[in-house]
């Protein structure tokens, strides 16, 4: 059915990062090995994690310095302040124009899982200090988690279907497929991607309760160290990712510039306990087979992957495992990018996505940061410390959501 | 393109603990909406709300079964076990991996997210690490997936009101495309004081009865539970002799792009959204039996939402019965697009409508038939069943008898 063999591409795209607003910060950021994790300003003393893949100095401003620009984002989330910003960068890419009212062929997918968690805790904060009837309504409508969705849908006039998956790392890839859907099907001619996170005291307390008991949290090194022997938690990122996918035919059709090809996906949950990952990461070996089979590839074609490793002693090994067994120990270098972006949750897809084109396009493999002591049981080259010059032509995305969601991607090279 | 089937029901509400007791009261016109128990409503105006029974809240329930998870996580799993059984599925006869779980939910685990902030709030320094992984959007479907062994896909959607209606349209795509050979599509929400606030300070909280298109409606109730579809590709239902529900032939999803919480004053969002469900589904407009209505009975949607089925039937607008089930049992969030197509399948199936109930006075301006406070028993083979959220976010579902050519 030829509808169904509708290669999907990505088109467009936008970033704001630790690095700074803007895909050219981040580019920087990943190719000179550069830390994004820094001292968190919301991290108290008694805190044990003090650090934090943070956007210190983040200004609308920055961006747009408009009047109206900047009240229009005022009351909102920090993550959705991100994720206006990064899809007015991935729209303003490839041309679009809300005045010419084609907003009924644009859907929006947006990845979130905690971008709403500031507004919900300064809500609930009025609430229990000072009753019911203080609270604000403007404060609730953004607690639902689609809120940023509903804000880009109104600011660009944007009519298609809309969805906010919130299942975590994963949901940028299933995400995809939800796309993919809607295009194939003619449904919409564009998908505006979204991912976006941001980070509250709320967020450091709640995970700081978790010490312990999640064995996931960084409590002994602050330094995040994915695959290294030393390494003993992940730290929290945020910031935003916005991907513009179409069809190739349409992309072709009016010749948007295409920047990677999305070659296959692939699911499978641990079923294992949830806050953990399963040891010999047998959900992500489904997956990583499943992207690989739908993309009609073999292991040893793909030259990069783009680990979700993020520190966890569980999960690393458990990622590393896995992967030995679906390239029988052979496998191809493997990058940790949250070494530098922290671990980012919805955002976990979109920055891999972003990661992967542009080492795609610039034949760089990006590092994976604080590598010290080979841990046999993480027995992958992780392109340690510093970027690798190597050309790539498909690549596989990794994504481990805290409670066994697991999902890949394979991204392709687009010939020109 | 496969058909896909829907071949299981589950249903928790406030008005029963499985769909057969659910749709019985719903039929027999009952009234689910009682004063909240599960938290201090005192400061509040309205202080009523559709309420899972026997399900305070700590419930012995849920101790038993999932100590550390709370409230939605049990209302998800409920359902989904019921579904299954339903369905006549053996899990173990399955391929785990080609099962996913698609759910819709607003509060996902907050119920223990607001325990544990209150916990903060006054320093307390019993703070179990459960309760923050609980917590989550996605920890329910997560703890679903361990207890019953599927290795799948797991979606959450959280787009308010419309979303476990999308979560349901999700299913299409997994059956369609063949990443899934069985989806679990359905949604939950639990009862919490953070939504309960939200919208008492929005002031859509009724203090009167819940009376959707009446002319003096003046708001909502909040209501809890969970909803669950089993849905597959017909042709594997029909091999393995399952009971066919109806197809879902269709699903509608479209943006107002109008306000971040008023719907679009003539619903030409959700008019776009029906019609895309509609031909999508192949069905004429004479061809619809039912609509199953977002019907929240705020002043703004129950105009919009009429102004846009007239939109798109035309003069058949009022030869349709509409009814809207948050009559009964509320405004259930998340869970209101699956609970509400669990009610529109077995109205397919029994063919009995479901009435509006507190329906006293005509609006003009609401001018269709809303079946008004009596249950109908006619022969219904297709029918629509809307789901408008916030941010003018629009999902409609479209489902269909097997034999309606």
């Amino acid at each position: 059915m030829t509808q169904r063999n509708k290669n999907i591409v990505i088109t467009g795209c936008g970033a704001v990062s630790p690095y700074g607003i803007g895909i050219p910060a981040l580019f920087e950021g990943l190719k000179t090995g550069q830390s994004a994790i820094s001292l968190a300003p919301f991290y108290d003393e008694e805190s044990v994690v003090k650090k934090a893949g943070y956007c210190h100095d983040f200004k609308p401003e920055l961006y747009n310095p408009s009047n109206s620009f900047t009240k229009s984002l005022k009351r909102l989330a920090r993550g959705t302040q991100f994720a206006i910003i990064a899809a007015d960068q991935a729209l303003e890419a490839v041309g679009y124009q809300s005045e010419e009212n084609k907003g009924d062929r644009v859907g929006i997918v947006l990845s979130s899982t905690r971008t709403v968690l500031e507004k919900t805790e300064q809500f609930y904060e009025v609430l229990l200090d000072k009753g019911p009837r203080a609270t604000s309504p403007l404060i609730f409508q953004e607690t639902v988690n689609n809120a940023s969705a509903s804000h880009i849908s109104i600011k660009y006039k944007i009519t298609g279907p809309c969805i906010t998956l919130t299942e975590g790392a994963t949901s940028a890839f299933t995400g995809i497929v939800m796309a993919s859907g809607w295009l194939r099907a003619g449904k919409v001619d564009r998908v505006l991607l979204l991912c976006a996170e941001g980070l509250t005291t709320f967020c450091q307390k709640a995970y700081n309760h978790a010490l312990g008991h999640a064995p996931v949290v960084s409590n002994k090194t602050d330094n995040c160290c994915p695959f290294s022997l030393e390494r003993n938690g992940y730290v929290l990122g945020e910031g935003a990712v916005a991907i513009i996918l179409e069809t190739q035919e349409h992309a072709i059709k009016h010749h948007a510039n295409i920047r990677a090809l999305i070659a296959g996906w692939g699911f499978a949950h641990d079923a294992y306990r949830v806050g953990r990952c399963h040891p010999e990461g047998r959900g992500l070996e489904m997956a990583m087979k499943n992207a690989i089979e739908m993309s009609n590839l073999s292991p040893n074609e793909i030259d990069w992957i783009i680990a979700n490793a993020n520190g966890s002693v569980v999960g690393d090994s458990a990622e590393s495992r896995a992967i030995n067994r679906v390239w029988k120990n052979d496998a191809p270098p493997v990058s940790a990018i949250k070494s530098m972006l922290g671990e980012t949750e919805g955002i976990t897809g979109g920055f891999a996505m972003l990661a992967g084109l542009l080492g795609m396009e610039y034949d760089i493999l990006f590092p994976t940061l604080n590598y010290q002591t080979i841990d046999p049981s993480c027995s992958v080259d992780c392109v340690p410390n510093q970027s690798r010059i190597k050309a790539s032509q498909h690549i596989l995305l990794n994504a481990m959501g805290f409670g066994g969601t697991c999902g890949s991607v394979v991204m392709t090279k687009p010939c020109l | 393109m496969d058909n896909i089937a829907i071949t299981g029901l589950g249903c928790i509400t406030s008005l029963g603990p499985d769909k057969d007791k659910v749709f019985d009261n719903l039929i027999k016109g009952k009234n689910g909406i009682k004063p909240i128990q599960s938290f201090d409503v005192s400061a509040y105006a309205g202080k009523q709300g559709g309420e899972v029974k026997d399900l305070t809240s700590t419930p012995d329930a849920i101790n038993t079964t999932c100590p550390q998870y709370e409230r939605a996580a049990w209302l998800l799993l409920k359902a989904t076990r019921e579904a299954i059984d339903d369905a006549s599925l053996i899990l173990n006869q399955q391929n785990p991996f080609r099962i996913a779980l698609s759910t819709g939910t607003t509060l996902g685990g907050m119920v223990n997210g607001e325990n544990y902030y209150r916990a903060l709030h006054q320093n307390d320094q019993k703070i179990h690490p459960n309760q923050i992984i609980s917590a989550s959007q996605y920890a329910p479907n997560d703890f679903v997936m361990s207890e019953l062994g599927l290795r799948g896909m797991s979606l959450v959607t959280s787009t308010a009101c419309s979303a476990s209606s999308h979560a349901i349209g999700y299913a299409l795509e997994l059956l369609q495309n063949d990443l899934a050979d069985v989806v679990f599509a359905g949604g939950f929400e639990p009862m919490s004081e953070l939504t309960f606030a939200g919208f008492s300070i929005l002031r859509s909280i009724t203090q009167d009865k819940i009376r959707p298109f009446d002319k003096n409606r003046t708001g909502l109730v909040l209501g809890e539970g969970a909803g669950m579809l089993v849905l597959e590709r017909e042709s594997e239902a029909q091999k393995r002799g399952a009971r066919i529900y109806a197809l879902l032939a269709g699903y509608g999803s479209s943006s107002d792009a109008y306000h971040t919480t008023a719907p679009h004053k003539e619903g030409l969002g959700a008019a776009r959204a029906m019609r895309m469900a509609l031909n999508e589904a192949k069905l004429n407009l004479t061809q619809v039996d039912y609509i199953n209505a977002h019907g929240t009975a705020t002043p703004a949607n129950d105009i919009a939402e009429t102004q846009a089925i007239k939109n798109v039937f035309g003069e058949q607008a009022y030869r349709i019965p509409i009814s809207s089930i948050k009559s009964m049992i509320g405004h259930t969030l998340g869970a209101a697009g699956a609970i509400e197509a669990v009610a529109t399948l077995l109205t397919i199936h029994n063919n009995a409508i479901p009435p509006t109930i507190n329906y006293s006075t005509p609006d003009l301006a609401c001018d269709l038939d809303y079946v008004p406070n009596q249950s109908r028993q006619i022969k219904v083979q297709a029918a629509l069943s809307n789901s408008f959220g916030f941010g003018g976010n629009n999902a409609v579902l479209a489902f269909v008898k097997p034999d309606l050519s």
